[in-house]
């Protein structure tokens, strides 16, 4: 009952690599992918076999089962490939699975696989689908190589010359390229696009999509009526639960925020990234069971994973430190030191040290761990987050440590100088140590440090000295590394001096450095996308 | 509602966690585990399909148990999705299909059994239509079923026709055999019907039809299915319509 195929060269041309833990399933999924048309076809029995054969040599189809027995599941292995660079472009990934879960067809986009078959795997839907997928991947190659350069104008110009010809895919190609317009900053042409899309159907991506323009410009009550709406539709659609439960969280409303970030575990349990939201939520509604369980789950999910990283330790030291605990914080702090690899990881599990000794009462070591780190973060070289720098300011303030820790506040404020929030808990922090006189009038200066920086920068490259605005914009950036606005306005006098003077790739390497930490702070920041094009269009 | 593990076989149970089991997850997880060696089944008759000469005597044998191991792998299957749809679970998913793709896949799915059946088989593609939108593996799992069911009841052809009419997608599914008995054709069938004692019909097809169906909403509009008898091809006619 073969179904015929008159070309099925396409299909022998290719590599294929089959990966699936059951041997008799095996045998027959092979025997499929033969009569399909494949011949060059290797078989891995479980996920370190399939990475060891694709670091050997490119496939060009990978057709994986979900459940691979104990180890990797079909999941990760994907991410896991994905993010060792084995799979190209062009690369076919289909899972399959039992069962359709969540996971597997609403996560990340960037983590999905091209297709997903469900068990009886039919001749007729593998060949199908391979077809489709071969001819999809061709004509998005070139729109997804552009991407991945970070060609973004190229990109969109590459979609409006598909939509002309439309081969292909329609809303596919439309949807790229909103994003293409949200990741460029042209928030209007992407809210025109999502609107002409929704004017004729309820595509979620495009509902989704709206969402997020809505978070950006700060209309949360839209943002949050659209996304309840999209749940209440769609239950399964997890982008939207962590929207918005962002959403809730920068209005302050962190039990709703908690409530969302639950219900979407519920319906998604794999996600390490979402556990730690939940974590770090329920923590702060001192809801410390939840926070513990979240957290343990994001350890356990990330386990031999690519995703692995500080946050669920650090959430853990927190609540065993809440609970009166500090031995036990210690020792999940000692375990992220051996577990995660890097300065960072150190650096950030010695902050939190400082803060367990200092409720143990043990001054001493506080202190150390506190001046450890303190003298880092002032090099510039760090990954804490302001608030962790708070944190550690606090530290240094309850044990008596007063310039230390007025310098790292000072730090905080200069490198978010328009963060009202951080100011505000700045002042705490100070008024802690009996210095809130002084502390408020550090806090003014430094916010007056920063901005004196922009305008002076601002009026130089008016006056078209380029070079003395672009010393100054350096100078200012080892003073605040971490400030967005600071960051993204040096990037604006190099692509100046860029257009002024001719292109020259260290430049333009040093803009996008700028560009890219900018984007880490604030992602959704527009000029992120703004600046980035108009380097692209002189390079 | 906040409890992470009800379903066994949407996640890895933590051990760390003391078990709910109630008697629905049981059944759920049995059917789970059912519905795992009924692929591998289904995978080894195919395999043995493919072995056995066209003229080989057990042939038909061997595609009627085929039949009705697809049978029971989609009863499974939506008994497994109305649970989690019910318990909120379900990852629905509507995507943009290729109408032409999915009826090459949803025939190819039916055409071993309609050969073995001497039943001819053809589609009636969409006209101007090359894409609509909806959950794929529900939609499949629907018509493929009533694939199934037409080429049990007819006499020797069975139609599918896709059209759009009235910004509605209809998936049609017609036969040239009886029709359907009058009871079907009652408003509110199945759901006002319990097990049917004439024809063994649990009427759980119809019944994951039509809620399927109705998760399927556009600006306002929601899908439906109906059944009508005297079709084109003058048998019964299945009728999936989606906004």
């Amino acid at each position: 009952m073969a179904v015929i195929d008159p070309d099925k060269s396409d299909f022998a041309a290719r590599s294929f690599l089959l990966v699936e833990d059951f041997e008799a399933m095996r045998g027959i999924l092979r025997d499929l992918l033969r009569r399909c048309g494949a011949k060059r076809i290797e078989v891995a029995a479980n996920g370190q076999e399939a990475l060891a054969i694709l670091r050997r040599g490119k496939c060009d189809v990978i057709v994986c089962d979900y459940h691979l027995g104990p180890g990797r599941n079909g999941q990760q292995v994907l991410e896991e490939a994905r993010h060792e660079g084995l799979i190209g472009v062009a690369t076919i990934w289909i899972m399959v699975t039992a069962e359709k879960t969540a996971d597997m067809v609403m996560g990340a986009v960037e983590h999905q696989p091209d297709d997903y078959l469900l068990k009886p795997v039919t001749e007729a839907a593998l060949q199908g689908r391979l077809e489709r997928l071969i001819v999809r991947k061709k004509s998005l190659a070139e729109i997804a190589a552009a991407m991945r350069a970070r060609e973004y104008l190229r990109a969109l110009e590459l979609c409006r010359g598909r939509l002309e010809q439309d081969p292909g895919n329609p809303l596919e190609i439309l949807r790229i390229q909103s994003d293409l317009y949200q990741l460029t900053g042209q928030a209007d042409q992407a809210r025109a696009l999502y609107d002409s899309i929704l004017g004729k159907r309820d595509v979620p991506w495009a509902r989704a999509g709206l969402a997020r323009l809505y978070v950006h410009e700060g209309k949360h009550e839209r943002a949050r009526s659209l996304l309840e709406q999209l749940i209440a539709d769609i239950p399964g659609y997890m982008e939207a639960y962590d929207t918005l439960a962002r959403v809730h969280q920068s209005r302050g409303a962190w039990q709703d925020a908690e409530r969302v970030l639950q219900e979407a575990v519920r319906v998604s349990p794999h996600s390490p990234q979402r556990q730690n939201a939940l974590g770090e939520t329920a923590l702060h509604c001192e809801h410390l069971d939840v926070a513990e369980q979240a957290y343990n789950k994001s350890l356990k999910l990330a386990a031999s994973t690519t995703l692995k990283n500080a946050a669920p330790y650090l959430g853990l030291a927190r609540v065993q430190c809440a609970r009166n605990k500090p031995d036990e914080a210690l020792k999940v702090l000692a375990q992220m030191s051996a577990e995660l690899d890097g300065a960072e990881a150190r650096l950030q599990a010695r902050a939190e040290e400082a803060r367990v000794f200092h409720a143990m009462g043990d001054a001493e070591r506080a202190g150390a761990a506190a001046r450890e780190v303190g003298d880092c973060i002032q090099a510039g070289a760090h990954g804490l987050s302001p608030s962790a720098i708070m944190d550690l300011a606090e530290t240094f303030m309850r044990l008596g440590s007063r310039d230390s820790a007025s310098q790292l506040l000072q730090f905080v404020i200069r490198n978010n100088h328009e963060d009202d929030a951080l100011a505000a808990r700045a002042l705490e922090v100070f008024e802690h140590g009996e210095m809130g006189e002084e502390g408020r009038a550090l806090i003014e200066s430094s916010r007056r440090e920063a901005l004196d920086a922009m305008n002076q920068g601002a009026r130089l490259a008016a006056q078209g000295k380029l070079g003395d605005a672009l010393e100054l914009m350096r100078q200012a950036r080892t003073l605040m590394p971490r400030n967005p606005r600071l960051l993204l306005n040096h990037a604006y006098v190099v692509i100046a001096c860029l257009q002024k003077n001719g292109w020259r790739h260290d430049l333009a390497s040093e803009a996008r450095r700028s560009i890219a930490t900018a984007r880490l702070i604030v992602p959704g920041e527009k000029r992120c996308g703004e600046l980035l094009a108009r380097l692209e269009a002189l390079g | 509602m906040n409890d992470p593990a009800r379903f066994p076989g949407a996640s890895a149970h933590d051990p760390a966690q003391p078990l709910h089991m109630d008697m629905a997850t049981y059944m759920m997880a049995a059917a789970h585990d059912m519905k795992n060696s009924v692929c591998v089944m289904t995978a080894f008759l195919e395999k043995a399909l493919d072995e056995i000469p066209a003229d080989g005597a057990s042939r038909t044998m061997t595609h009627q148990a085929l039949y009705e191991a697809q049978r029971v792998n989609s009863h499974l299957m939506q008994i497994l999705a109305l649970y989690k749809i019910d318990e909120g679970l379900y990852p629905f998913d509507p995507v943009e299909v290729d109408l032409a793709a999915f009826a090459h896949e949803v025939l190819g799915g039916a055409r071993g059994l309609a050969e073995s059946k001497g039943v001819a088989l053809d589609v009636q593609p969409c006209g101007q239509e090359r894409f609509w939108y909806f959950d794929r593996d529900l939609v499949l799992s629907i018509v493929a079923q009533s694939l199934h069911n037409a080429i049990k009841y007819t006499r020797d052809r069975v139609r599918l026709g896709l059209r759009v009419t009235d910004g509605q997608l209809e998936i049609r599914v017609e036969d040239n055999g009886h029709g359907f008995p009058e009871f079907m054709l009652e408003r509110g069938y199945p759901a006002q019907q319990g097990i049917d004692a004439r024809t063994g019909s649990t009427g759980l097809g119809l019944y994951f039809a039509s809620r399927v169906a109705r998760m399927h909403r556009n600006r306002g509009l929601a899908g439906q299915t109906r059944l009508e008898n005297r079709g084109d091809l003058g048998g019964g006619r299945f009728v999936l319509s989606l906004p």
